[in-house]
């Protein structure tokens, strides 16, 4: 029952030209980002690292860079492929097929869920190859770029649980995609100011989920950050299913 | 209940904040039967087919689809029922294939009857010439007949409907009631809609809720029998409203600023009565034209209560 849901709700991001669209603007966008990085390291930093007893590498001063960005152009996509899968299924009534079936709320959710974390996953690794292919180049340690993967796809795959719950909030799209964002930059501001010399907090860095994929980045498993990761998805998830039992009670 | 007893409804209320929706509500349907459920625009159909369904729930009372309690046991009772809402929940982005073929998923169809039972859903609803058209691009006729393919998909013993043939034109309404004339034949069905005729064409027993209570519950053929007989009247004089009003068996005399009378009554002797006042008063009766004493009728007697003498029975007489 939830494979079909996620099926469904696969098929429906991705046989409209919209998803394409917007996976053909996010890599050309990463493309271009790097380039940017790789015509850095080349003209700028390569010369200063010959100073240094134990320089970075490519991996960290190139692709961890690279992997920042996909996590964020990853996030900013999220919103759009949630509005898609729950809002407009409400506004346009055909959520009605799947609450009058016999399938429970939490086979609703995790069935949606599911079909957002494949193109999460799907998104992941086809930006993740660019930054493989300088493998053929020059070395680069896998290891760590695997593990900086695993953050993008965690920060991605989390944020797709408060998305989904944002989208089940309300029947209008723009409205969901406008408080999605919102959130997003409520995150933002939370690793801004928590991170800010004059007004520095742990407590604001805990929660933003921004410093917890920067973790994971280094290339180090930080537990603490897969940890909060796997919360914050816990907790979404649930929140989404106490929401759809209760929109049946009001 | 009997084993044939597919719906039984006990005791349903269910309030908007301040709101009372609907009020102990109770009914049953029979295996077999068709059954109309007719009301003004807030009178809380969509409220009890939301509640039947398990789109909302009540806050006192229960469902019993089948003998299963829908709260105690949503997922067997809801296999037992097929809803089309009034606005069909399509994909607008998936072909008539792909959207049966979900409804049946996620309505626990095994994969080696999918293909069969979604065959057999499109020839029934006479959908075989769109069968691959995106549903975006079909007619709103063909779209309900979709929406009313995916509620019949999983052969469940009960079909509820709610307003099947809204915002068609005459041409795709008399297509869809064909289809629901058939339907009927295999199913039982409960359907929502405000147009009579189609009630008095396809059902058996009809239910009318009013402000959230069940007014009237019959079947059709005790309706036609048990109701009251209506008659027009023309006179060159000018009878009294009251003297009318006084005859033995009359129940109610409206009259029209054109001079028309139309009076029910229930006793055969009152045609009589009233020829030989005529005489005997010179009202100079000139005209007694029976009138069809259709559901609309009856529909207004039971939900309009204000003026019930007046406006609503001179229709355009």
């Amino acid at each position: 029952m939830i494979w079909a849901i996620t099926k469904n709700n696969l098929k429906r991001v991705l046989l409209t030209p919209i998803a394409w669209i917007l996976y053909s603007v996010a890599l050309f966008i990463l493309g271009l980002l790097l380039l940017i990085l790789l015509n850095n390291f080349y003209s700028e930093i390569q010369e200063k690292l010959v100073h240094l007893e134990r320089p970075p590498g490519l991996t960290d001063l190139v692709i961890a860079p690279y992997l920042f960005w996909v996590a964020i152009l990853g996030i900013i996509l999220v919103p759009l492929f949630a509005v898609r899968s729950s809002t407009e299924e409400r506004a346009n009534g055909a959520n009605m097929l799947i609450s009058s079936a016999p399938v429970s709320s939490s086979q609703i959710v995790l069935g949606k869920y599911f079909a957002l974390l494949l193109l999460a996953l799907i998104f992941t690794l086809i930006s993740s190859s660019f930054a493989l292919m300088l493998g053929y180049f020059t070395k680069i340690d896998y290891g760590k770029i695997a593990i900086a993967c695993l953050g993008v796809f965690l920060f991605i795959a989390s944020y797709n649980a408060a998305a989904l719950f944002i989208a089940n909030l309300t029947r209008i799209p723009l409205i969901a995609t406008a408080m999605n964002y919102a959130l997003l930059l409520m995150f933002l501001m939370l690793y801004m100011s928590g991170s800010a010399s004059a007004s520095s907090s742990e407590l604001f860095l805990y929660l933003s989920n921004l410093p917890h994929m920067t973790e994971l980045l280094k290339g180090s498993i930080d537990t603490a950050s897969v940890a909060y990761f796997l919360l914050f998805t816990i907790l979404f998830i649930g929140l989404n299913i106490w929401q759809l039992n209760h929109r049946r009670t009001i | 209940m009997t084993q044939d007893t597919l719906l039984n409804v006990n005791g349903l209320s269910r309030s908007f904040n301040a709101t009372v929706a609907i009020q102990n509500l109770s009914f049953e349907i029979q295996r077999g039967e068709v059954v109309a459920l007719l009301g003004t625009n807030g009178a809380g159909k969509s409220t009890t087919l939301n509640i039947i369904t398990g789109n909302l729930k009540p806050d006192m009372g229960e469902v019993l689809i089948c003998g299963e309690n829908l709260l105690v046991n949503p997922k067997l009772a809801k296999q037992n029922i097929g809803y089309l809402p009034d606005t069909p929940p399509l994909y607008r982005e998936l072909n008539v294939i792909e959207y049966l073929r979900f409804a049946a998923e996620i309505h626990g169809i095994e994969k080696r009857k999918l293909k069969k039972q979604v065959e057999k859903v499109i020839q029934e609803c006479g959908l075989e010439t769109v069968r691959r058209k995106l549903i975006a691009k079909l007619s709103k006729g063909f779209q309900q007949r979709v929406g009313i393919a995916q509620s019949l998909v999983h052969e469940p013993a009960l079909v509820i409907l709610d307003e099947p043939t809204i915002g068609l034109d005459p041409l795709q309404i008399q297509e869809i009631r064909t289809l629901l004339s058939e339907l009927s034949q295999h199913h039982s069905v409960l359907l929502s809609t405000h147009l009579l005729s189609e009630v008095e064409s396809s059902c058996d027993r009809v239910l009318i809720i009013d402000q959230g209570c069940i007014v009237l519950d019959q079947s059709l053929k005790e309706l036609n029998k048990s109701s009251a007989k209506r008659v027009k009247l023309r006179f060159q004089g000018s009878p009294n409203v009251e003297q009318l009003k006084a005859i033995r068996g009359c129940e109610s005399v409206s009259c029209s600023q054109f001079g028309n009378y139309v009076c029910r009554y229930s006793d055969m002797g009152f045609l009589q009565q009233i020829q030989i006042l005529s005489i005997e008063n010179d009202w100079q009766l000139y005209e007694i034209s029976p009138l069809a004493d259709n559901l609309e009728r009856v529909f207004l007697d039971f939900v309009v209560r204000d003026n019930t003498s007046t406006n609503h029975d001179l229709g355009n007489y």
